[in-house]
């Protein structure tokens, strides 16, 4: 009899996995593995600094203000891109390349409740004033 | 054209009907803005931005794309002490003087997903509203996505 529900309540959890994971989870963890992937390398985390400095480059522009090889810059945008933390917008000949920063929000969101996110925004707040950035 | 300021771009389990209605209907704004942008939306026609009861109505509100469910784009809210209360007076005085800027989405089926584009654009150099938005946004699509995705708080049809 113990057994039993044991059995029923694996079953239970079963089930219960199985529907509170829909298709809808499938696509978002995609994304949230290309994003890991793309945040890891130091130098595609200094090229979305670079473009929070400044929105709406050109490859050529980007490349100026780096010393990266421009085939570099190239691969490391289309990582940026794949992962949806670049976004490019066409204005006639050129291509500008713009933060997107909603993936990362997004992935925040997922384990950070509203409640701790005002906590933690008051942490690091506190933190740039102590290192003394703004 | 102008270099957009900002472009933010998410890609939502939704369609773009459905979308387009989430970005232009009452009870799903409610929802995941906290604020209503309420209009006919039709090109040209006024829009009233809503929040807790407060109506807010600038003649230079209005609509200048609607092409459902592709392409929606409208003027921003003008500055007022009352719609604006956190800002200093000082940076209020500025923001206000700026002209309008523009918000446009785009709507683009992708498979099962939904690519969502928001451009916000017109901005003049410095501007404080640019800087203003530009911490609302992704949160505001985040809340859109989740909204329209888990259906947990998704309003009835009306």
């Amino acid at each position: 009899m113990q057994t039993l529900s044991v059995c029923q309540a694996a079953n239970w959890l079963l089930i219960v996995i199985l529907v509170a994971t829909p298709a809808v989870n499938d696509h978002n963890d995609r994304q949230a593995d290309a994003v890991f992937k793309a945040l890891s390398d130091r130098s595609r985390r200094l090229l979305l600094d670079t473009l929070r400095e400044r929105n709406g480059q050109t490859l050529t522009q980007l490349c100026a203000g780096l010393v990266m090889a421009r085939q570099s810059v190239s691969k490391h945008l289309a990582v940026l891109e794949a992962a949806s933390l670049v976004t490019t917008v066409r204005r006639g000949r050129e291509k500008l390349h713009y933060l997107n920063p909603t993936p990362i929000n997004e992935i925040a969101e997922r384990w950070i409740s509203q409640y701790d996110e005002q906590r933690l925004r008051a942490l690091s707040d506190l933190k740039r004033a102590l290192e003394g950035e703004t | 054209m102008s270099k957009p300021e900002f472009v933010y771009v998410s890609y939502i389990r939704t369609t773009p009907e459905l979308l387009y209605r989430a970005l232009t209907e009452r009870t799903f704004m409610e929802r995941y803005w906290g604020l209503v942008v309420e209009s006919d939306w039709e090109v040209g026609s006024a829009i009233t931005w809503e929040r807790n009861g407060l109506r807010h109505a600038d003649p230079r509100q209005v609509v200048l794309e609607a092409d459902p469910p592709r392409r929606l784009s409208y003027t921003w809210h003008a500055i007022t002490p009352e719609w604006n209360p956190s800002l200093s007076e000082e940076r209020r005085r500025l923001a206000a003087a700026e002209p309008l800027s523009h918000v446009t989405f785009e709507l683009e089926a992708h498979g099962e997903l939904v690519k969502l584009t928001v451009l916000h654009d017109h901005f003049e150099p410095g501007s404080i509203v640019a800087q203003m938005v530009t911490k609302g946004w992704p949160i505001v699509i985040s809340s859109l996505k989740t909204l329209l995705e888990t259906g947990e708080t998704q309003p009835a049809t009306p």
